[in-house]
C-alpha cells in the first residue's frame, strides 16, 4: 500500500502545480508508481504542466458522482512513464462538488493501487484546502522566500497540525542564492527558523521552470536544470528519509557563469 | 551588456539596505499575534491557567481582568492586568520565609485596586516551539492600573 502525500501553500502562485508535476515525474523516473491527482476545481492545470491536457474524458468529480464504473477510467497514463498517471480535476464544477469524506474515501482506494499518490492543492484555507488534504498521510508546505508566502504557510501549517496531518514537511520555492546572498532576501536559516518544520529542499529561482512548463515537460526530466537537480534531491529524501539532509543549493561555478554570460550576449544581439 | 554601475556598487557600495532582518523581525511579530488570534482557546486556556496560578496567592477581580498581546516597539508583549483585591496572608508569610527580597514594587496610587501587570518577553532570541511564543517573562513589575468604567 502506497501514501498519500498533499502538496499545498495558503498563499496561490507559490509553486504548488509545478512542485507537484516534477515530483511525480521524478518518482515515476526512480521507477515507482505514481498518480498525481488535480484537486484544483474549477481551476485544472495539472494536465497542462504534465502535457497531458488532449487526452481528458472524465474527472476527479466524476469519479466521486460514480459516472465512470471505476476510477481507472479517468486516469490519463502518460505518455513517457508508463508508472505514472493523472486524475485530472473538474473544470466546469465548484469545489464544492467532493465533499473531505468523498476525498478521504478515494484517496484510501487510490493508494491500494499505487506507490505515491500526490495531489496538487489549490489555494486558500476553504473548501477546496480541506478536501484535498482530508485523505493525505503527509504534506508538503511549498513557499517562497517571501514574506506574505511565509505567512501563509504558518496558518497552513496550523490547520494541518489541528487535523493531525503532523510534521508536514517544507519546500522553500524560488530561492535566489544571490539576493540571499547581498542580504536582500530572507535566508534558509530565517525561513527555517519561523516556521519550525523540517526542510525537505529549496528550489531555485530558474528560467527553464517556464521553458518546462511552456513544453509540459516537468523540469526534473532535464539534466542541466538547477531547479530540476533540486527536484531530484527532494525526490531522493522522500523515497528515503536517510538520504542527504538539504544543503545550500550549490554555488555557481564559473562555466555556470560564463554560459549565462554566453546566453544573455547572445540574447541581446537578437539571434534565437 | 557588462553592467559597471552595479558591479563597482557591488564592490564598493554596501549602499543597498538589507532588507532581510527587516523582513525576518516584522514577520516573527506578525506570527506572534497571528497565532494568538487564530486560536482563541489558546488565550482562553491561559487566561484560565493564569487565574488559577495567581488566585494560590491573591484574590483577584477577575472579571475587570484584562490580558491580550501588545506590540511595543520592536516585540509584542503579554499584558495582562489583573486587578488585586487582597493577598492571602498565608501565602505572604510563606513568600516572606522561603524567598530573597521580592523585587521592588511601586506602590499604586489607586487605594482600592491593586494591580499586577504581567509584561512578557516576546520572542525569545532561539527559535521557540510552535504555541509558546508568548511564554510569560519571569520578570514583573507593577503598573498603573487603568480603571475601566
Ligand atoms: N523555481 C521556479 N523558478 C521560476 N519560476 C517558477 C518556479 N516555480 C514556479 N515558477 C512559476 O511560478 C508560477 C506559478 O507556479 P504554479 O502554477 O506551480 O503555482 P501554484 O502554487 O500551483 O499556483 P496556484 O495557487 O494558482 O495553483 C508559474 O508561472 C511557474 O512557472
Ligand atoms: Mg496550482
Amino acid at each position: 500500500m502506497g501514501k498519500v502525500v498533499v502538496i499545498t501553500s495558503g498563499k496561490g502562485g507559490v509553486g504548488k502545480t509545478t512542485c507537484t508535476a516534477n515530483l511525480g515525474a521524478g518518482l515515476a523516473l526512480n521507477g515507482h508508481s505514481v498518480l498525481l491527482v488535480d484537486g484544483d476545481i474549477g481551476l485544472r492545470n495539472l494536465d497542462l504542466v504534465m502535457g497531458l491536457e488532449n487526452r481528458i474524458v472524465f474527472d476527479l468529480v466524476d469519479v466521486v458522482e460514480k459516472k465512470c464504473r471505476t476510477f481507472r477510467q479517468a486516469l490519463i497514463k502518460d505518455k513517457r512513464f508508463e508508472n505514472l498517471h493523472l486524475l485530472p480535476a473538474a473544470q466546469s464544477r465548484d469545489k464544492d462538488a467532493v465533499s473531505p469524506e468523498q476525498m478521504q474515501a478515494l484517496c484510501a482506494e487510490l493508494k491500494e493501487s499505487f506507490d505515491f499518490v500526490l495531489i496538487d492543492s489549490p489555494a486558500g484555507i476553504e473548501h477546496g484546502f480541506r478536501n484535498a488534504v482530508a485523505g493525505a498521510d503527509e504534506a508538503i508546505v511549498v513557499t517562497n522566500p517571501e514574506v506574505s508566502a511565509i505567512r501563509d504557510a504558518d496558518r497552513i501549517v496550523g490547520l494541518l497540525e489541528a487535523q493531525e496531518k503532523s510534521n508536514p514537511r517544507l519546500v522553500i520555492n524560488r530561492y535566489k542564492q544571490d539576493m540571499a546572498r547581498r542580504g536582500q532576501m530572507l535566508s534558509i536559516q530565517d525561513v527555517k527558523e519561523i516556521l519550525g518544520i523540517e526542510l525537505l529542499g529549496i528550489v531555485p529561482e530558474d528560467e527553464g521552470i517556464l521553458s518546462a512548463s511552456n513544453k509540459g515537460q516537468p523540469a526534473v526530466m532535464d539534466r542541466v536544470s538547477r531547479a530540476g537537480e533540486a527536484y531530484r534531491q527532494i525526490v531522493a529524501r522522500l523515497v528515503d528519509p536517510s538520504s542527504p539532509p538539504v544543503g545550500m543549493p550549490t554555488t555557481d561555478s564559473w562555466m555556470d557563469r560564463l554560459r549565462r554570460v554566453f546566453t544573455v550576449s547572445v540574447g541581446s544581439s537578437g539571434v534565437h | 551588456m557588462f553592467d559597471f554601475f552595479s558591479f563597482f556598487n557591488r564592490i564598493f557600495g554596501g549602499t543597498r539596505e538589507d532588507t532581510r532582518s527587516a523582513a525576518r523581525d516584522r514577520l516573527r511579530l506578525v506570527l506572534v499575534s497571528d497565532r494568538a488570534t487564530v486560536a482563541p482557546h489558546l488565550m482562553e486556556s491561559l487566561r484560565n491557567e493564569l487565574i488559577e496560578v495567581i488566585s494560590r496567592y491573591m484574590e483577584i477581580d477577575t472579571r475587570s481582568m484584562q490580558m491580550g498581546l501588545e506590540r511595543h516597539e520592536g516585540a509584542m508583549a503579554l499584558a495582562a492586568n489583573i486587578p488585586v483585591r487582597s493577598v492571602h496572608r498565608s501565602s505572604a508569610e510563606m513568600a516572606a520565609v522561603s524567598l530573597s527580597p521580592p523585587p521592588t514594587a511601586r506602590r499604586n496610587p489607586d487605594p482600592e485596586v491593586e494591580s499586577l501587570e504581567v509584561p512578557a518577553a516576546s520572542r525569545p532570541a532561539e527559535a521557540p516551539g510552535r504555541l509558546d511564543n508568548s511564554r510569560l517573562a519571569a520578570r514583573r513589575r507593577t503598573r498603573r492600573h487603568k480603571r475601566r468604567a
